[in-house]
């Protein structure tokens, strides 16, 4: 059954005019007061920051969390304290308010072979760089005693 | 570094010192000052307290474990990753900050300021020591937010809907339209819009029937994609977005998308539209939908994801057949047990309906609960009622229940319930207590309670439906329909394994009706249809409603929106039509807001809109209590109810105003008021005064508070500063206070003073958005000075409401107040309501002895007065009765003839048709004569005015002179009589249509000279004007007319009918008065009221009087 039968308007030509029509009918209000359009104009500006593009995404190779990240970077451009010791994918710190200036390691690449992988222990391991844990498993006799401790009894995923 | 040289020697001095003096081990919390000064700005951490629990607990720590040195030296013989040669556990940590210890310790203050604690002072060791900690919370802190980020993202995927995810975005991609059917708690109102945003497609708009849940669900999706920095998600109700051209995810009210479609080009800027919960098959929701499926026929570009509950899924896939995907999200529930508890009560027994409501059988389900699950197995009680009556009696009956068992906490939830108070059923009961809830079908769908185990369902629900045609809103009892029977059984097993108890047959079950009647068959379409027709969909009559309404109900709208001017004859959009349909109102409201704006009487029509919207203040106290309404005296007005709320919130507004904070909550206690509602007014008003705003017929001045002195200003920084804290408290208190519910809460609940302790939370609120010069513009607004003022209230009101109009029954002199009936045009015998003011002061509305006036020449039973009254309602409301709600008393005729849709008149005007149901009889043909020329003149020139406002080109003096004649014309003193046309009187008063051409010369006095007169082909007569036809009655005698002596130019002439001489007099009028000055054209209004008036100079009074010979004889009565 043709949809276009069952439809009682005849909206292929009128109602698209029609619609047409009213919308003319408003920007012609508009015109006449311009002070209605120059405030909602306004508002949006003072909402708005300066245009962010899309933020790139980042997904762990290991677990597969994906999120969206702002920067690769071993600092962010909001906060001068405080820093990375190396790169990571770091993300506006959605649990705090914009005002505190805070970030969140998302996570990195793995100094061994390059994967991207998050900070969850069972997916990487930081002792002075950056590890995946496969690598972290692969090299655990490098790692001093105590790290070695630690990579053996995270979980696996 | 020259600081640091110069307080050296000082340093191993006191280093020493301190440590011989002081016993206590370093800590730096001792320094926390110094430290704050030398580390922290907003940048480093983001909770300075927080950090200092942090190393309190470290030191602690670290003093249990007897510090041993974490550095071992690793035996790194060969180091292929290149790692340090020594361990050190800060090598696990990823953070660093950006400064060095030297430049940290070159901001530590000299030593001197430290002396008068006895502390050694610090050292760069120490800072660096601080540093490593600084570095380890930051480090933890940042593992804590990671966990939080991982939580959020596995309870994500443990939702039903996560499983679907993939299925739903290819679905979306392949189909024009998809259907995801899953109960609340699958998840999908949250994560559908995430997943498609996620899956490419950019620009998503979400609707939503409440404007709350699009506030929430945009600041939980913006949450959970951790976007709540960014525009990527946001939201739009009327007055309120945070929306920009990044957002990707938009969250909106389903009128504000309507309005949109008809605004901008075919909701280009989407391309996903998703409507939520379309199975609560609201008007919009509904309306929505039609309009969708036309959308899909011009833009092959868009996707349409419909979601809905798993109710009637069927409907809605074939509606969008063969374009729809149907998508079935199973929820979460756990198994639930069914038994039947037919209520069995003596009334039925005896073949008696039962009239009374019988709490018992909710008490015994509640004993049989206490008896057969034990008191430490968890769970509460919702039980679903039809209404607030039934609601109290289930209630108190269940605390005197309690009184012997303490194991109860009963909470009634009810929509007219303030939110706070509808809040306390989310609260926990103590350990071993059930709450049990006593709801309206509120729980049914839009509130969702967790911990539920047993539902007891009566069956049972109130619903306003509305018949078209008599106008009357009735409310009423009825059985739900399964699918809510269902919806209600599901809310027990939400939790874990529940218990549904129904108290009605499985019998009855089956004879329920499948789903609930949509809105749509429930209400008045006539802004529905008027928004339609503004979007240019022309013909309602062919919409493609998912469900169409009952075709007389949309010819009735049509009908009504004609009536009210909004449509042409040929149903085109007038001026006003076009005006109404960007208000967001009923469409006698938004007509009230457009003449309020016409004679500059709109701040008090704004808070008269806003009296009228709300529910009423009056509590069911306020007319049972005599004390309440001896508190209230003050406050009434006979002019009627409308006027009586206007004072009402004019006090409280006062009482706001008066800069000494009175406790306005006991005030409206004392009165019977439910404060609550005065908030929603002001609120309402705001919100009325912003559409206005927009739509041009009103400057909002008060939207800044540039115009206040910098005094002021400071003072009322201050101010809001005091509120805010005010505030803070209030919710510390409230959430400690909240979080497990006391047993005896009811019992405080009634206590007046109790309460008045407390913090008033609404109050602070009202002062933080209102200053004080706010509050009396408020005021202000809120205010009818004048009688003038009042009357031109009253005729804006009028004007807003018509046809909304009732008369007295003619035997209510004879009968008791309580008894008095009244007649509307659709429906007859309606009665006042209980709870109004003429509902009490009905005697009010009666003609008094003194009021009657005797004319031995005029045959007839009807009473000849002029002073005639009728009542214009709100609405008619019929629960057990039909009632009259809200109701303003008006001059008859007068409001007739100013508002009547259709005059119908005999050849000398005596007698008047009135919207074909009211007959007026006047003795005295000239007077009526007057009367309704004058009549037509005022409303003549108020459409010639309305018609300037609403091309922005009011002419104020002209609109002013017409309120001053108005009212004017409101007090004319003319004798006439009113009664009711039966059916049988309608078929034989008009002389219906002759056929015959008709030729109509000479000036028209009714109207313009570009009306083309007609003979009506209904009434016969002539159409003089669009709302007149003259000579169509048959129950005149013949008139002979005697010579005429034209007053103005004195000469005598020959007519054969009124027309005639009216006729000549608007040529003669028009000769004479050209060029006279204003003040004689006046008096020449006062004469032309009455034409049969003669000069008289009474001995007694001062002045020249015009007066007919009845008035003469009165006025010469009134001085004996
Ligand atoms: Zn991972
Ligand atoms: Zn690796």
């Amino acid at each position: 059954m043709s949809v276009k039968q069952e439809h009682p308007l005849i909206i292929k030509s009128e109602t698209k005019l029609d619609i047409k029509k009213s919308k003319n009918n408003e920007d012609s209000e508009k015109t006449e007061t311009p002070d209605v359009k120059a405030e909602e104009t306004k508002i949006v500006k003072t909402e708005t920051e300066p245009v962010v593009e899309e933020r790139p995404i980042f997904v762990c190779k290991n677990c597969n969390l994906t999120e969206r990240y702002d920067c690769f970077n071993n600092r962010v451009s909001f906060n001068r304290n405080l820093g990375t010791k190396v790169d990571y994918y770091l993300a506006r710190d959605p649990f705090s308010p914009r005002s505190k200036r805070q970030f969140l390691i998302l996570g990195s690449v793995c100094s061994m072979c390059d994967k991207d992988v998050c900070v969850k222990p069972e997916c990487s391991i930081f002792y002075s760089k950056f590890f995946c844990s496969i690598c972290a498993r692969k090299y655990i006799s490098n790692f001093p005693t105590s790290i070695q401790e630690k990579i053996k009894t995270t979980k696996r995923i | 570094m020259y600081r640091e040289k110069r307080r050296n020697p000082n340093d191993e001095n006191s280093n020493s010192k301190h440590q011989k003096t002081s016993k206590r081990p370093f800590t730096f919390l001792d320094y926390k000052r110094i430290l704050e000064k030398v580390f922290f700005n907003e940048e480093l951490v983001e909770d300075i307290n927080d950090i200092w629990l942090f190393v309190k607990k470290f030191e602690s720590f670290t003093m249990k474990k007897t510090t041993t040195d974490n550095s071992v030296v690793a035996n790194l013989s060969y180091n292929p990753l290149e790692l340090p040669e020594v361990f050190d556990k800060m090598h696990l940590i990823n953070l660093k900050m950006y400064y060095s210890d030297d430049e940290l310790a070159s901001r530590l203050p000299t030593y001197d300021q430290e002396e008068a604690y006895e502390k050694r002072p610090l050292t760069k060791e120490d800072i660096s020591k601080f540093r490593q900690l600084v570095l380890m919370y930051t480090d933890f802190k940042q593992k804590e937010k990671f966990n939080k980020l991982r939580k959020l993202r596995e309870t994500q995927q443990n939702l039903p809907v996560y499983q679907f995810k993939d299925e739903i975005i290819e679905a979306v991609r392949h189909h024009r339209v998809v259907i995801i059917a899953g109960d609340t708690g699958c998840g999908k109102s949250t994560q559908i819009p995430q997943y498609l945003s996620n899956a490419g497609f950019k620009r998503i708009a979400c609707t939503q029937p409440r404007r709350i849940a699009c506030i929430s669900l945009s600041k939980r999706v913006a949450y959970e994609s951790l976007s709540i920095h960014n525009n990527d998600v946001g939201y739009q109700i009327r007055f309120e977005k945070t929306v920009n051209k990044d957002t990707k995810i938009l969250f909106l009210t389903e009128g504000l998308l309507l309005r949109q479609v008809c605004g901008e080009d075919l909701l280009s800027q989407y391309d996903v539209i998703v409507l939520d919960e379309i199975h609560e098959r609201h008007l919009h929701g509904d309306f929505l939908l039609g309009v969708m499926k036309c959308l899909l026929h011009q833009r092959s570009d868009v996707k349409l994801v419909l979601m809905s509950a798993t109710i009637n899924v069927e409907l809605f896939s074939k509606y969008f057949s063969p374009l729809a995907k149907l998508i079935q999200v199973p929820g979460r529930l756990y198994p639930i047990k069914l038994e039947y508890h037919p209520i069995i009560s003596e009334m039925k027994v005896l073949g008696k309906k039962s009239e009374r409501f019988d709490p018992s059988p909710f008490i015994k389900i509640m004993q049989m609960i206490d008896k057969k699950y034990p008191k430490h197995e968890r769970g509460d009680v919702l039980m679903f009622l039809s209404g607030m009556a039934e609601i109290t009696a289930v209630v108190d009956a269940a605390r005197v229940y309690c009184e012997k068992n303490d194991t109860w906490i009963i909470l009634p939830l009810h929509s007219s319930m303030s939110l706070g108070e509808q809040d306390k059923v989310f609260d926990y009961a103590p350990e071993g207590t059930r709450k049990c809830i006593v709801s309206t079908n509120i729980a049914e769908t839009s509130i969702t309670i967790d911990g539920i185990r047993f539902v007891i369902d009566s069956g049972k629900v109130k619903e306003m439906s509305y018949d078209s045609t008599s106008k009357v809103q009735r409310l009423k009892e009825f059985w739900v329909s399964k699918a809510s029977a269902d919806q209600r059984k599901g809310r027990a097993g939400r939790t874990g394994p529940g218990v549904c108890f129904r108290l009605y047959s499985e019998d009855e079950f089956d004879a329920m009706a499948d789903y609930s009647t949509p809105e749509l068959q429930k209400v008045p379409l006539d802004a529905l249809l008027l928004q339609m027709v503004a979007m240019g969909l022309p013909n309602a009559r062919l919409f493609p409603f998912i469900e169409p309404p009952q075709p007389e109900n949309i010819e009735n709208a049509i009908e009504s929106l004609k009536q009210h001017g909004a449509l042409t004859k040929e149903e085109r959009l007038t001026p006003i039509g076009n005006m109404l349909s960007r208000l967001p109102v009923d469409i006698p409201l938004g007509k009230m807001l457009i003449m309020g704006s016409l004679f500059d009487q709109l701040e008090p029509v704004l808070s008269l809109a806003c009296v009228l919207s709300v529910q009423t203040p009056f509590t069911n106290k306020a007319y049972k209590d005599s004390e309440c309404e001896r508190a209230r005296m003050d406050l009434e007005s006979d002019h009627g109810d409308p006027i009586i709320l206007l004072n009402a919130f004019k006090q409280w507004l006062e009482l706001k105003s008066d800069g000494q904070n009175t406790n306005t909550r006991q005030w409206c206690k004392r009165r019977g008021f439910e404060e609550q509602r005065f908030y929603e007014m002001t609120k309402l008003r705001r919100q009325f005064k912003d559409l206005l705003d927009e739509c041009g017929l009103v400057k909002n001045e008060e939207k800044n508070m540039d115009d206040m002195t910098s005094a002021e200003r400071a003072l009322r920084h201050g101010e809001l500063k005091l509120l805010r804290g005010m505030k803070k408290t209030h919710k510390e208190e409230d959430s400690r206070k909240r979080k497990v519910l006391k047993k005896d809460m009811w019992e405080i609940e009634d206590n007046l003073d109790a309460e008045d302790d407390s913090v008033d939370i609404r109050d602070i609120d009202f002062r933080m958005r209102h200053n004080q010069r706010q509050v009396k513009q408020l005021l202000k607004g809120s205010t009818a000075i004048s009688y003038k003022d009042l009357m031109m209230l009253k005729i804006i009101l009028s004007s807003g409401l018509y046809p909304h109009i009732a008369i007295n029954d003619e035997f209510n002199s004879c009968k008791t107040t309580k008894e008095h009936l009244f007649h509307t045009e659709g429906k007859p015998f309606v009665s006042l309501h209980p709870m109004s003011y003429f509902g009490n002061h009905s005697d009010v509305l009666q003609l008094s002895e003194s009021e009657i006036i005797h004319v031995p020449e005029f045959k007839g039973k009807n009473i000849v007065s002029s002073k005639h009254q009728i009542l214009i309602y709100m609405s008619l409301l019929e629960t057990t009765k039909a009632y009259i709600m809200n109701s303003l008393r008006m001059p008859g005729a007068q409001t007739l003839l100013l508002f009547s849709r259709n005059i119908c008149t005999n050849r000398n005007f005596s007698q008047i048709i009135c919207d074909s149901w009211l007959l007026l009889e006047f003795p005295l043909p000239e007077a009526a004569e007057n009367l309704i020329l004058k009549a037509t003149k005022l409303r003549n020139t108020w459409d010639n005015l309305l018609k300037l406002k609403l091309e922005e080109r009011s002419n104020r003096r002209a609109e002013r002179q017409l309120s001053i004649d108005m009212v004017q014309f409101m007090n004319a003193e003319i004798g006439y009589t009113i009664k009711r046309l039966l059916a049988a009187d309608q078929k034989v008063m008009y002389i219906g249509p002759s056929g015959e051409e008709i030729t109509f010369t000479g000036p028209n006095p009714f109207c313009s000279d570009d009306w083309q007169v007609y003979e009506d082909d209904k009434y016969g007569g002539l159409r003089l004007a669009p709302y007149l036809t003259y000579d169509c009655l048959t129950g005149q005698s013949l008139v002979v007319y005697d010579p005429w002596t034209c007053p103005s130019c004195n000469s005598t002439i020959e007519v054969t009918s009124a027309l005639e001489k009216l006729q000549h007099r608007q040529v003669c009028d028009s000769q004479t008065t050209s060029g006279t000055a204003e003040g004689e054209a006046c008096e020449d209004v006062m004469a032309k009221l009455k034409p049969n008036a003669k000069r008289y100079d009474c001995p007694d009074c001062p002045g020249v009087l015009y007066l007919t010979p009845t008035e003469m004889l009165k006025h010469k009565k009134s001085h004996l």
